[in-house]
């Protein structure tokens, strides 16, 4: 496949990777806990007989999947598809270079070179990592950037007006590094973004999809031996077309909510429910699912809403109509700190009947929850009924002592009853 | 290539510390008394003359009053904070408040604010960088508790200015540390740094690999250290005496510096025996001409007792930190001890039991944040091609955000951020034709924004004139690598733009900065020249009594002549004059009569080696 040989890569630990948390196997548990601490090849691991020839690749391929071990020594950041001349068919400005500044030349086409590229590159491409790279290979592409662009490496150099092309290529790599550095923000980022893969990258990047869709097939093949084995239990049962209807709705809904289909998933398992009341508890999880997913979009939108005023006078009926539902959706799903946000929304409403109606759930789920308690006094206080205010401004103080607020609103209580 | 001549700086509560990095190893400087640590202790003598460090420690029990110690707790303070006033109960010198609400100390009728005295320390340890080197320094990193706030940044930076430094940085007190743990050792791991010294505690992790050093967050408290076990000693044995003699030893200043200082060398003789004997005859008068001695024993077990919640804070404060971090204590290869503290038995079992693993060994406590402030030093102004041999990414400490209707304390940065680092937020007006906005700006960990530290607030102005909700300001908040906060502001309609200086309430203006400077300046100089009047007067001390040793043989041999009659005279003349000087401590005086003094020494001698007897 490729013409050149294979470089010499070598092989760490990771800071921070706890190997013992790894599910390794006893061959691969050997190989680690003899790089663990040096940097290593292949051929040291083989002279060193730790394992065999033949195994070596296969076992250091495995190693670097797993996340226990990085490889490193491969090209430069944002250059690992330069060749002999990175900046091939590009122009650099006299100006720019002539620039006075301690830079030598390589260093300004390397500035310029990034600066020019940092809205088209990926943050995978702007740190030289590739796209199947783990957290801690990404660690060491940004720690070899930032040995490079952090400001501190060119500190109180005249720099001119590369000072401010650093400054932002650094920035870059930072949000770069911060979203491959955390699961949630990188998964986002991979679905959104346009990434540049070389062959080797797709290539890999299929593998380890087939990998994982061989994995769920086998698992959905065992589960469906067990439901035919089932079945057959069944055979003789009445009821047994019903259930078996139940529990093919309820593989869709549990199908469409894998795959990111909440809605969808939502309605199968209603329909489930319908025929089988016995599996309610399965289908309700996944209906709350999808109905909290959607009540936490709304909230968002709510908060935006409230965020910048000029949009709140606009909007003041969807926000009322929104906060309804999100309501509702709390209400059902017995969700305390959910109940608390909308009741203080509903308060900025100025709705204080059903906010404390709210409030009043969220303190029977948790009664040990002082936000639920702010929010009934809030609520009572708003709305004049003095009995409750005081009520739940006591229970509020017996949880947080020193609260002003809380001292404040239960004077008002004693006071007015 | 010579090497650029910096240093680094641990300026701490109780002990201040100098190294500087040479052929590329970091190695502390000796001060003159040979001792690698100077006590971060000034005071000003009835002279008027200050004293910095072991000198000023001697004298601290007769002088308890114009002694300073522990003035790290109170740099960047306002004098209304609860830690400066429980310190007025405490510390035997007098706290005062400045024109800026800040803390200050009076000694001897004289004001001076915090970041002054603290410039005494610095200059000190810059003294004796410059005697090790033989000539000037001036570049320096300088060390902070990593929990230091804006306002304690800049007042720390701002004790360099008038220490005449130029503070190239200031870093992170356990970051410090961990630099000089890392440092050329290919080290490749996470990291736990405990610092427990005398005033402040910190926590950091680190993931330290090729040379980069990260901190992924940190956490602390100011105001926990070796002194609160020294308070609870000291509140030990007073209310014991009390009890037994019906007197309070807090009413005499000079008392309460011995019970303090016994109740020190106490706590650390407690970490090596399990008992200790606290002996300090005649503590009081009673006035009926019968003095009080106090004599109790302490044991290991009882101390631990008195401070066992003390160490109990600083684990519960590791164990916010990585739960907030997320960061699993096994994920942790390394735990290292930092701080005068960390030698408590109790201090390091606890250590030993919450992250199960036995801490470092490696590293000196007291020496490897002034070893680390080094090694950055030296990094920093390395010359040459090539990338740095080391890389910081260091974190802010506290959450940096802007005051919000209602109260509330909105975070743009939050706490953990690796710096530099900067964030833009859009703002807008409220009313119609509101040509100006106030933003006030905080740091700290409270949703209630007037729980927080005010770094300052202000007024952006000259907006043109529109409806409400309708101009759009960009604000932009930024921090520099050391931890220092800066907002700029831009309003996007006109593109004008406005940068403004946080002026944080109790930093010292602008104008007394230059002030004091200046004062400073004087200072130095009226120093020197006191330096060379001591060396005019030994000098001539020394003439005098050679002169007179040699008189009688002198006068034996040339007396009888006129001519010698009259040199002898002269030479009483001189040596009458000279001693005049000495007495009015007169330097120019000394230095007028100088040269006739060797004059006749020199004649003298002549004249008794003649005689073979010289
Ligand atoms: N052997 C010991 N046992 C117990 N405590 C000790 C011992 N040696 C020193 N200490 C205490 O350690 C403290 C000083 O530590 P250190 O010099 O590290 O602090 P510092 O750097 O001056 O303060 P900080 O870092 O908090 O600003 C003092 O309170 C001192 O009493
Ligand atoms: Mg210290």
């Amino acid at each position: 496949m490729s013409t050149t040989p294979e470089p010499e890569f070598a092989y760490e630990v990771g800071a921070g990777v706890d190997i013992t948390k790894l599910p390794l196997t006893p061959e691969e548990g050997v190989v680690v806990s003899r790089i663990l601490g040096r940097r290593v090849t292949a051929d040291d691991l083989v002279k060193e007989s730790v394992v065999p020839q033949a195994r070596a690749a296969s076992v250091l391929e495995s190693l670097v999947r797993k996340g226990a071990v990085l490889r490193v020594g491969a090209g430069r950041p944002g250059g690992h598809a330069a060749g002999p001349d990175p900046y091939k068919g590009i122009v650099f400005s006299m100006v720019d270079l002539s620039e006075p500044a301690d830079l030598t030349e390589d260093q300004r086409k390397r500035i310029l070179f990034f600066d020019m590229n940092l809205e088209s590159w990926s943050h995978y491409k702007l740190l030289g990592s590739k796209r199947t790279a783990t957290p801690a290979e990404v660690k060491v592409a940004y720690f070899k950037s930032s040995k490079e662009f952090h400001p501190d490496a060119f500190f109180r150099k005249n720099l001119g007006s590369f000072r401010e092309r650093l400054d932002r290529i650094f920035r870059a790599m930072k949000t770069a590094y911060d979203t491959l550095q955390d699961p949630q923000k990188r998964a986002k980022y991979d679905e959104t973004a346009i990434i540049e893969l070389t062959p080797e990258e797709e290539a890999e990047l299929e593998r380890l999809a087939a990998d994982k869709r061989k994995a769920d097939d086998a698992k959905r093949r065992d589960e469906r031996n067990a439901d035919r084995m089932k079945d057959q239990r069944l055979k003789r049962n009445p009821m047994a077309e019903r259930i078996k209807k139940a529990r093919d709705y309820l593989r869709m809904a549990e199908d469409a909510q894998r795959a990111g289909k909440l809605d969808e998933a939502a309605n199968h398992a209603r329909l489930a429910v319908g025929y089988d009341e016995s599996i309610k508890g399965k289908a309700d999880a996944i209906v709350l699912v999808a109905e909290r997913a959607r009540a936490a979009t709304m909230m968002k939108r709510i908060q935006q809403i409230i965020a910048s005023p000029s949009d709140m006078r606009d909007l003041a009926d969807e926000l009322n109509r929104v906060a309804d539902e999100v309501a509702e959706v709390a209400a059902r799903a017995n969700d305390g700190p959910l109940l608390c946000e909308v009741s203080s929304v509903l308060m900025k409403l100025k709705r204080p009947v059903r906010a404390a109606k709210l409030a009043q759930q969220a303190a029977d789920v948790d009664s040990r929850n002082p936000r639920a308690w702010e929010a009934l006094a809030e609520a009572a206080h708003a709305d004049s009924k003095w009995a409750i205010l005081l009520r739940a401004s006591d229970r509020w103080l017996q949880l947080e002592p020193g609260n002003a607020r809380a001292k404040e609103l239960h004077k008002v209580g004693k006071r007015q009853t | 290539m010579s090497e650029e001549r910096v240093i680094g700086i641990d300026l701490g509560t109780t002990n201040s510390c100098v190294a500087t990095v040479e052929g590329g190893v970091p190695k502390v400087i000796a001060n003159r008394g040979s001792y690698k640590t100077t006590p971060s202790i000034v005071a000003i003598a009835e002279s008027g003359r200050r004293l910095v460090g072991h000198i000023a420690k001697r004298q601290a029990i007769t002088n308890a009053q114009n002694t300073v110690y522990a003035a790290k707790r109170l740099i960047g303070r306002k004098f209304a904070h609860p830690v400066v006033q429980q310190a007025r109960q405490v510390y035997p010198y007098k706290i005062v408040e400045g024109s800026t609400g800040d803390a200050r100390i009076e000694l001897r009728d004289k004001v001076y604010s915090v970041p002054e005295l603290s410039a005494m320390v610095l200059g000190e340890m810059k003294k004796v960088a410059e005697e090790y080197f033989g000539g000037p320094v001036e570049k320096a990193v300088v060390t902070i508790p990593a929990y230091f706030n804006d306002g304690q940044r800049q007042a720390t930076k701002d004790a360099g200015k008038i220490a005449g430094l130029d503070v190239i940085r200031i870093i992170n007190e356990p970051t410090a540390a961990a630099l000089a743990y890392g440092y050329k050792k290919n080290v490749k791991k996470r990291v736990a740094v405990f610092d427990l010294g005398g005033g402040t505690f910190d926590i950091s992790v680190l993931d330290i690999q090729d040379g980069v050093f990260e901190v992924l967050a940190t956490a602390g408290d100011t105001y926990l250290g070796g002194e609160d076990f020294d308070q609870r000693i000291v509140e030990w044995l007073v209310f014991g005496f009390a009890k037994e003699h019906k007197v309070d030893l807090r009413t005499d200043v000079m008392a309460l510096q011995r019970l303090r200082d016994a109740a020190e060398k106490a706590k650390m003789e407690l970490s090596v025996t399990a008992t200790t004997e606290i002996n300090l005859p005649f503590i009081m008068s009673t006035g009926k001409s019968d003095a009080l001695h106090l004599q109790r024993t302490l044991t290991r077990e009882k101390l631990e007792e008195m401070c066992g919640d003390l160490v109990e804070r600083c684990v519960e404060i590791c164990d916010r930190m990585l739960k907030e971090a997320k960061i699993r204590k096994e994920e942790l290869q390394d735990v290292i001890l930092v701080g005068g503290m960390t030698r408590m038995p109790k201090v390091q079992e606890s250590v030993r039991s919450y992250f199960a693993m036995e801490p470092s060994k490696n590293v000196h406590p007291d020496e490897v944040v002034a070893l680390g402030a080094a090694v950055q030093a030296a990094a920093l102004t390395k010359t040459g091609p090539g990338q740095p041999d080391l890389l910081l990414l260091d974190v802010t400490p506290h959450n940096l955000g802007i005051m919000i209707a209602g109260g509330y304390f909105n975070t743009l940065i939050p706490a953990n951020s690796t710096v530099p680092t900067s964030a833009s937020h859009v703002f807008t007006t409220t009313r119609d034709d509101q040509t100006a906005v106030k933003i006030v700006v905080l740091q700290g960990d409270s949703e209630i924004a007037s729980a927080n530290e005010l770094l300052g607030e202000f007024l952006l102005t000259g907006l043109p004139r529109a409806p409400r909700g309708s101009v759009e300001i960009d604000v932009t908040f930024d921090i520099s690598p050391d931890g220092i906060v800066a907002v700029s502001a831009r309003d996007r309609a006109t593109g004008a733009e406005q940068s403004i200086q946080v002026t944080a309430t109790n930093k010292l203006s602008e104008d007394e900065m230059k002030n004091i400077i200046k004062e400073n300046e004087a200072f130095a100089v009226a120093e020197k020249s006191q330096e060379a009047y001591g060396e005019l007067r030994t000098q001539a001390e020394r003439a005098v009594r050679e002169i007179e040793r040699l008189m009688p043989v002198v006068r034996e041999v040339i007396g009888a002549s006129d001519f010698g009659d009259d040199a002898l005279k002269k030479a009483q003349q001189v040596v009458e004059r000279a001693k005049r000087a000495i007495a009015m401590q007169d330097g120019d005086a000394l230095k007028g009569g100088r040269e006739q003094l060797e004059r006749t020494v020199v004649m003298f001698k002549g004249v008794a080696a003649k005689v073979g007897k010289s």
